[in-house]
This record gives structure tokens, C-alpha cells and sequence, in this order.
């Protein structure tokens, strides 16, 4: 090995050390030396395999703000690491990382994997960061997953915006917290957007039902 | 229909037809005088320092009062078209008007407000600036134990709560998601695009 490829070594070695390290000083002050290095081995860990790390040093954050213990922190942050990984894959090839995040996001409030893949074959170059957000609020407020992504993806079919993906998950919100059912509040909403949206497009022969 | 002569008509003929008929001279000094006015280019050119006459004065006065309400109104419809939500107390503001907004890449500025009598600290604590104690204080208002902070959010859902005097708070006004990772529970947020 020449002096001069050690030195690149050396050099791009250092230049990650002191990336983790600059991700790891956005630590809260009070996180003693154990929970430190735990944290930043995770980080090392995401950084690695090319996550997101800044989302894990937040999900640290949030613990410590909710004083969590040490050991429960360290969990915390290794799930968010492997629901971020979760994310990524299912939302391949090229996730963004506020994909990346609103994927992790729904997984968290039981979104189950392939659903994510089902949206991304569906929208392969339509960002979908919104839509997932828009999921994982009507999951969070107590709809089957099942059924909320059915919704969600139909409306998009529908050629629905995101505005209108929100102003559904607000309504839904709203409707859930006045006592009604989710599920009655989600069908509700959506006649509301269909109502909207332009017609679906007529089912082409080929496309349509062929008869025993 | 009555065919018959008005009187009243008759009468007003009657009067025209012994009207004197004009002086010759006033007649020329007039035409002299106003073959004597500067021409049209003229009075455009030296209109500035020309005295104006009342009825001048006051139409212009009239159009620009016309035209500060006409501007007035539109400033007013440029900021304040959509109303403010009332419900939760972390609410988007419409600062950026929606002409300007370019989808939803645009910040949109949403003020988070707290009422609580007893707090002498309150921070904001949330998804967008990494859950960090210190990063968004609250100022307080001029209303003893009124709090607000007003800060730039993408759209989408964001998950948050208050800090006071070193304590958790979720916002009394918004809905909340359970967290199963420290058991405490977050306000939530949805911001909607401009």
C-alpha cells in the first residue's frame, strides 16, 4: 500500500469520524457517557448502510426529553434504526429521506411492510412522504391499516393532491375526536374528496372482466 | 294624443326670439382671448407649476383617496384572505399568501401558543427541531401565562409538545399520539400546503 492511499484512507476515515461525531454533539447536553456511545454506535451503524442518522440522534432527543432511561433510549433508538432500514427497502430503489422517515413513521403505528412496497410500485416517481404522513395519522387514530391504505391509495388513483390527502387525515382527526367511529369518519371524508376529484377513467375491454 | 299648442312651450319660444343679440366687441375680446392660450403641448409641459382650480383640486384629491383605499384593500386581501383555525392551539398562519406559494416546498409559518399561569419557561419541542430543549423558546405574551412562538413548518404531519419549567406538556388544544417508545404521549400536528 502506498503512502499515498494510506493517507486517503486515513483522510476519509477521519472525515466520517467526524461526521458521526458532529451528528453525535447534536446530543442533549445532559445524556451522560454511556448513553453518548451507545447512541453513537447506532449512529455509526445507520451511517454504514447509507440511513438517515440525524432522525436517530432526535428519536435520542426525544427520550431524554421524556426522561426515558439510558437503556430504554438504546432501544428506542436501534427500532427507529431497523424500522428506518424497514422503510428504505420497501421504498426502493431511490427514497428520499423524508421518505425514508414517513415510511419508518407508519411502520411505527403498525402500517404492516408490504403496503409500502405496494404504494411505491404504484408511485414510482411520485414522492411519497405525503401520502405516508396521511397514513400514519389515520392508522394512529384507529383505522385498520388495512382499510386506511386502501383509501389512500384509491384516492391517489383518483389522481387526489396532497392537500387534499391532508385535508381528508384533518377531517378524520377532527370527525374521531367529536366521538364519531373512524371507520364511519373515513368513509365519510372520502365520499367528501371523491367528490372532487374528476371521474375515474371508463375501464378499458382489456382491462375489464371477461366472463366465464 | 292633445295636438294643441303648450303654452308654456309658446311662451319659451316667445322669449328666445327677443333675446338681444351679442355684443360684437365682447364677442371678439373672447375669441381673442382664447386664441391667445398657450397651446396643448404647452400646457402639458408647464402643468406642475400651473395653479390648479378647486374642482382640479379636488378631483385629485378624491382619486387619491380612491386609489390608497383600492391599495389598502388589496394589502388586506394579500395577508388576510384565508381565516385563522380556531381549534388547536398550534395554528398555521396565513403570513405567506397563497399566489406566492410555491406548492408545498414552501414553509408555512404556524404559531404555538400555551396558556398556563404557573410557567416561567416554555420551549417547544418537536420532530422539525430534532426534539432539542433549547432550540424554540416561547416568548410570553402581554397577557400574564400566555406563551406563543411562530416557526416555519414543512406540510405534513409533525408530532410535538411543550417543555414548561423543565416539565413535558402536550398542548391542551391539539390532539395527541400514543408513543410507544418512552410511553409519554406527543401532540400531533397536520400542516396543510399554502
Amino acid at each position: 500500500m502506498t503512502l499515498r492511499r494510506l493517507f486517503l484512507i486515513s483522510l476519509a476515515s477521519g472525515t466520517a469520524a467526524t461526521g458521526v461525531h458532529a451528528q453525535v454533539a447534536r446530543l442533549d447536553a445532559s445524556a451522560d457517557l454511556g448513553l453518548r456511545r451507545s447512541v453513537e454506535r447506532e449512529v455509526v451503524a445507520a451511517r454504514a448502510i447509507g440511513l438517515p442518522e440525524g432522525l436517530l440522534i432526535a428519536k435520542a432527543n426525544e427520550g431524554i426529553a421524556k426522561r426515558a432511561t439510558p437503556k430504554r433510549i438504546t432501544d428506542a433508538v436501534a427500532a427507529l434504526g431497523k424500522r428506518l432500514q424497514v422503510a428504505r427497502d420497501q421504498l426502493a430503489p431511490n427514497p428520499s429521506e423524508d421518505e425514508i422517515a414517513a415510511g419508518a413513521d407508519a411502520l411505527y403505528v403498525g402500517v404492516p411492510a408490504p403496503i409500502l412496497k405496494k404504494m411505491r410500485a404504484a408511485w414510482p416517481h411520485r414522492s411519497l412522504a405525503r401520502p405516508l404522513g396521511v397514513l400514519t395519522e389515520l392508522v394512529a387514530k384507529g383505522l385498520p391499516a388495512d382499510r386506511a391504505a386502501q383509501t389512500v391509495t384509491d384516492l391517489m388513483k383518483r389522481g387526489a393532491s396532497n392537500v387534499q390527502l391532508y385535508a381528508l387525515a384533518q377531517s378524520v382527526q377532527g370527525d374521531v375526536a367529536a366521538g364519531w367511529a373512524p371507520e364511519a369518519a373515513l368513509d365519510l371524508r372520502a365520499r367528501g374528496v371523491m367528490s372532487l376529484l374528476p371521474p375515474a377513467p371508463a375501464a378499458s375491454a382489456f382491462t375489464s372482466p371477461r366472463r366465464p | 294624443m292633445n295636438e294643441a299648442p303648450d303654452e308654456l312651450i309658446d311662451r319659451a319660444a316667445a322669449a328666445l326670439r327677443r333675446r338681444h343679440a351679442p355684443n360684437p366687441r365682447l364677442v371678439s375680446r373672447i375669441m381673442a382671448s382664447v386664441q391667445s392660450r398657450p397651446r396643448r403641448w404647452w400646457r402639458a409641459v408647464s402643468w406642475p407649476s400651473a395653479p390648479f382650480s378647486l374642482s382640479a383640486t379636488a378631483t385629485l384629491a378624491a382619486a387619491g383617496l380612491l386609489l390608497g383605499f383600492l391599495s389598502r384593500e388589496a394589502t388586506n386581501a394579500v395577508g388576510h384572505d384565508q381565516p385563522v383555525a380556531a381549534q388547536p392551539g398550534a395554528q398555521a398562519i396565513p403570513l405567506i399568501p397563497a399566489a406566492r406559494a410555491s406548492g408545498e416546498a414552501m414553509p408555512v409559518p404556524v404559531q404555538f401558543t400555551l396558556r398556563d399561569v404557573r410557567a416561567s419557561q416554555v420551549t417547544l419541542v418537536g420532530d422539525f427541531n430534532g426534539w432539542s430543549q433549547t432550540a424554540t423558546p416561547l416568548e410570553p405574551g402581554t397577557e400574564p401565562g400566555t406563551w406563543s412562538v411562530t416557526i416555519p413548518l414543512s406540510a405534513g404531519r409533525h408530532v410535538y409538545a411543550f417543555f414548561v419549567n423543565g416539565k413535558w406538556m402536550t398542548d391542551p388544544r391539539a390532539q395527541t399520539a400514543p408513543d410507544l417508545d418512552f410511553g409519554r404521549a406527543n401532540s400531533v400536528l397536520i400542516v396543510q400546503a399554502p
